[in-house]
């Protein structure tokens, strides 16, 4: 049932109305009839952001490849368009087909943030879908499934869900659609369905696990149901030069956050900063060949038209062919006027020469990101910067014109006191003062030095995974001690900003939480809560209410320390980490020691174990 | 040598939700796409080399676009058509390609074709002879600085009113360009004020941008 004249009639009433209609160059339309499988790719915030997110992209294409598959794209629409789809009966549809998503086969929602659980709550209710997955009866489709880093604890929406996909999803989603197909065409029910998904590595079945809660509200132990294996492990692409990449993206007519090309060119990350779940569960370390990512790029600027490229991974710097790469890369992109970005750029890498070439006279300010103000709460979260590092950046940053700069903290690291608060005022004010001493420095102009201090918010899958999040009293007892160490004169010349505790406080409670949240992000829906990541749109009393609703404690998931025996709702799934390498890797950090990264020394997280093969 | 084509294009379609600073993008990247030899402006920021006649509302349709593209080589513009229409998105079309003419400073009429559904169109066609017979027609129109009264009279012309069963079919030419321009939706919304006959949102598609002299711009 294709939706365009009713969706027409309302567009002219509509903030951006081209971003609800499809039609845009690389979107991939298909016959109907040639067509065994209906993907529904939902990403569960707004267009904007949803068509910046490159795993969609790579999923989107790598489906659309195989003929009798067809993946389409999903969005949650913006409050002014979703009350007239209420209002007019327009159920939530997709933009290749405009065909409602509840006719697809399977609809998958991508788990990139945990504010955004309310989302998929809006979007399943606006196809029309029933929220639990109790409820959707016997028949195979459709079926509701998720991916993406938030999987890795997903018991807050196992309710919802039929299974969740760990890891990459590269090969194992042709797999499960494979499945489907098959089963479909038997004729096959949802229940033996989901039985025999639970086979394939990297698909998780929340109804087949049974959590037993001991009398403090930990977890006792959790019950395998029906054949399922007790541990799932997550997927990893066997080959990542040879892995499926898009050769175009579909480019949007409105302007997105991220509107460009991207490639990426190494997948997970030597680091090993104690705070980063990113960090650890996209392991193993794994890079492309510098040939791959030109032939790459090529493919992507000269199929969308980009005139803007990216080269994207969790710390681009840490790639051992750099030089190389942009060597090979320069040329075109210079040929073809494409200006490249790399993002999170070591400067100490590699020469000044490329750096100039690579980021021209575009760059007007420099983002360093020490996470912590003194250099034993550093060690503490293995964030391996130096104050030197930053003194020898900034110094050539202001001797390059450059006077903004802008810097990344967090509060409420464990450990913490408030002598590292004074550490970050001491490192921002140095900076003011280098500023003047550099020589060259822009001349006439003040230094505008602005400082962000996110609140920690402990995740699972990081060797803070057993820390408690700070309480709200103490965390602002520190920001107004972190206010008071600035010299007065510069009060008005270094800007802070936090953003609101509730807002970190809310994130912690739903990554690290169990089932029993599932009734809580379902009262807190009902109550209105959506979009939960804009601060327009946040409303945590709403929160508050649906917590006490249900006799929830939130602080018991955010502000408790758990113990390093204590089962998590996540134990039962294996990201290729050892939950011993976690209580080490947390007992080094409370011994203010830092840990070498990989490539300097295997620490001995589990994976290469796991995958049986050296990482380096 | 930079050599600047001419090119009339049509936006119809889903292509009508595009807004104006949306589409000179798309067609940037197009330009891309079709690896045109696109000229490049000086300085720090270089930006390709395209202008547009005037901007398009959103949601109108139109078969009269006119836009420029410099180029770095000269191209016959029927290669320039071919190439770009193969990669332009669903709904836009470049119709014809040439050399330019007239200036885009010269433009001083725009044309239009407005549909609106309604009852009676007889009707409402006889409420828009009605207030064309007026001396002055006043209305509010919203400008940089708020709103403001004009008289849209002098600046708005008929050209043919066709009536069918559903439907009013007016073609208008209205005043465009740097001396004062005449949105047809704020004709379309004098005259629904005006009448008393109930009507769907009107369509709008543009048919053609003129000089003062009813020459085009090629």
């Amino acid at each position: 049932m294709n939706l365009l004249p009713r969706i027409e009639s309302l567009l002219m009433q509509v903030q951006k109305p081209a971003q609800y209609i499809g039609g845009e160059i690389g979107s991939m339309v298909k016959q109907h009839e040639d067509i065994d499988v209906r993907f529904a790719f939902c990403f569960p915030d707004t267009y904007e952001i949803g068509m910046s997110h490159l795993g969609m992209k790579i999923l989107y294409s790598l489906i659309n490849e195989r003929d009798n598959y067809w993946c389409e794209r999903v969005f949650a629409p913006c409050a002014d368009f979703e009350e007239l789809m209420r209002a007019n009966e327009i159920p939530l549809y997709a933009l290749e087909s405009l065909d409602p998503v509840r006719e697809f086969d399977m609809v998958g929602f991508t788990l990139q943030y945990e504010l955004s659980y309310t989302n998929i709550l809006n979007m399943l209710d606006l196809a029309k879908i029933p929220l639990y997955a109790k409820d959707r009866g016997e028949s195979l489709a459709p079926l509701i499934v998720a991916g993406g880093p938030c999987a890795c604890n997903p018991e807050p929406l196992a309710d919802f869900f039929d299974l969740f996909i760990l890891g990459e999803g590269e090969e194992v989603n042709l797999e499960l659609m494979d499945l489907y197909c098959d089963m479909k065409k038997a004729g096959a029910s949802r229940q033996e369905f989901l039985r025999k998904a639970s086979q394939i590595q990297g698909i998780y079945v929340p109804s087949f696990y049974e959590p037993v809660y001991h009398e403090d509200g930990t977890i006792k132990e959790i019950k395998i149901l029906e054949d399922a294996p007790a541990v799932i492990r997550k997927r990893i692409v066997k080959d990542f030069d040879k892995a499926y990449y898009p050769k175009t993206f579909v480019v949007p007519f409105v302007e997105t956050v991220h509107d460009r090309g991207v490639v990426e060119v190494l997948r997970g990350c030597i680091r090993g900063c104690r705070f980063c779940q990113a960090g650890f569960i996209y392991r193993p370390f794994r890079e492309k060949s510098p040939e791959t990512v030109n032939r790459q790029c090529r493919d992507i600027c000269g199929s969308t038209g980009y005139q803007e490229l990216t080269l994207s991974s969790l710390s681009t710097s840490d790639h051992s062919c750099l030089e190389e790469l942009l060597t090979k890369l320069l040329p075109y992109t210079e040929e073809k006027h494409i200006n490249l970005t790399l993002p999170s750029l070591r400067v100490d890498n590699f020469s000044e020469e490329l750096m100039t070439k690579i980021q021209g006279v575009r760059k007007s300010s420099l983002t360093f990101a020490p996470e912590a103000g003194t250099q034993r709460l550093r060690d503490v979260i293995n964030k391996n910067v130096t104050e030197e590092d930053l003194v020898r950046t900034a110094s050539i940053a202001f001797a390059g014109g450059i006077t903004t700069v802008k810097l990344y903290f967090m509060l409420g690291l464990p450990t913490e006191t408030d002598e590292d608060a004074a550490g970050i005022a001491a490192l921002a004010e140095k900076l003011m003062e280098l500023f003047y001493q550099t020589p060259g420095h822009a001349k006439g102009k003040q230094p505008q030095i602005s400082i962000s201090c996110a609140t920690f918010v402990p995740k699972p899958f990081t060797p803070f995974q057993f820390e408690p999040q700070i309480q709200q009293k103490e965390l602002e007892q520190r920001q107004e001690y972190l206010i008071s160490c600035f010299q007065p004169k510069n009060r008005k010349r270094i800007k802070v900003n936090w953003h609101q505790y509730e807002t970190s406080f809310l994130e912690a409670v739903l990554a690290r939480g169990d089932r029993r949240l599932s009734q809580v992000i379902e009262t807190a829906w009902r109550s209105g809560c959506k979009f939960d990541s804009w601060s327009e749109y946040f409303h945590y009393d709403r929160w508050e209410k649906a917590f006490a609703d249900c006799g929830i404690d939130p602080a018991f998931y955010a502000n408790r320390r758990r113990s390093f025996d204590e089962v998590f709702p996540w134990d039962h799934l294996d990201y290729l980490l050892d939950k011993a390498f976690f209580i080490q890797e947390n007992q080094t950090a409370h011994k203010e020691k830092t840990t070498e990264n990989c490539r300097q020394k295997c620490a001995g997280c589990g994976v290469n174990r796991k995958t049986g093969r050296a990482c380096f | 040598m930079n050599t600047t084509i001419r090119m009339r294009f049509s936006k119809t379609g889903r292509a009508r939700y595009i807004s104006h600073l949306d589409l000179i993008r798309c067609f940037e990247r197009a330009v891309c796409r079709a690896s045109l030899p696109a000229a490049y402006s000086e300085g720090f920021h270089p930006h390709m080399l395209t202008a547009f006649a005037t901007t398009l509302s959103l949601g109108f349709t139109s078969n009269a676009e006119i836009m420029d593209l410099t180029l770095t080589e000269p191209l016959p513009g029927e290669t320039v058509m071919t190439k770009l229409n193969a990669v332009l998105p669903e709904g836009i079309r470049i119709e014809e390609a040439g050399v330019p003419v007239s200036k885009y400073r010269e433009l001083a009429f725009a044309e239009y074709r407005v549909e609106i559904p309604c009852e009676d169109p007889v009707q409402l066609a006889e409420d828009l002879e009605d207030m064309l017979a007026q001396p002055e027609i006043i209305t509010e129109k919203k400008t940089k600085r708020g709103m403001k009264e004009v008289d849209i009279q002098p600046m708005l012309q008929v050209l043919e009113v066709q009536t069918t069963e559903r439907m009013l079919v007016v073609s208008l030419r209205l005043a465009s360009g740097n001396n004062g321009a005449l949105n047809p939706s704020l004709v379309t919304k004098v005259l629904l004020e005006h009448s008393e006959i109930p009507a769907e949102t009107p369509r709008f598609c543009r048919t053609a941008l003129l000089t003062a002299e009813n020459s085009k711009f090629f």
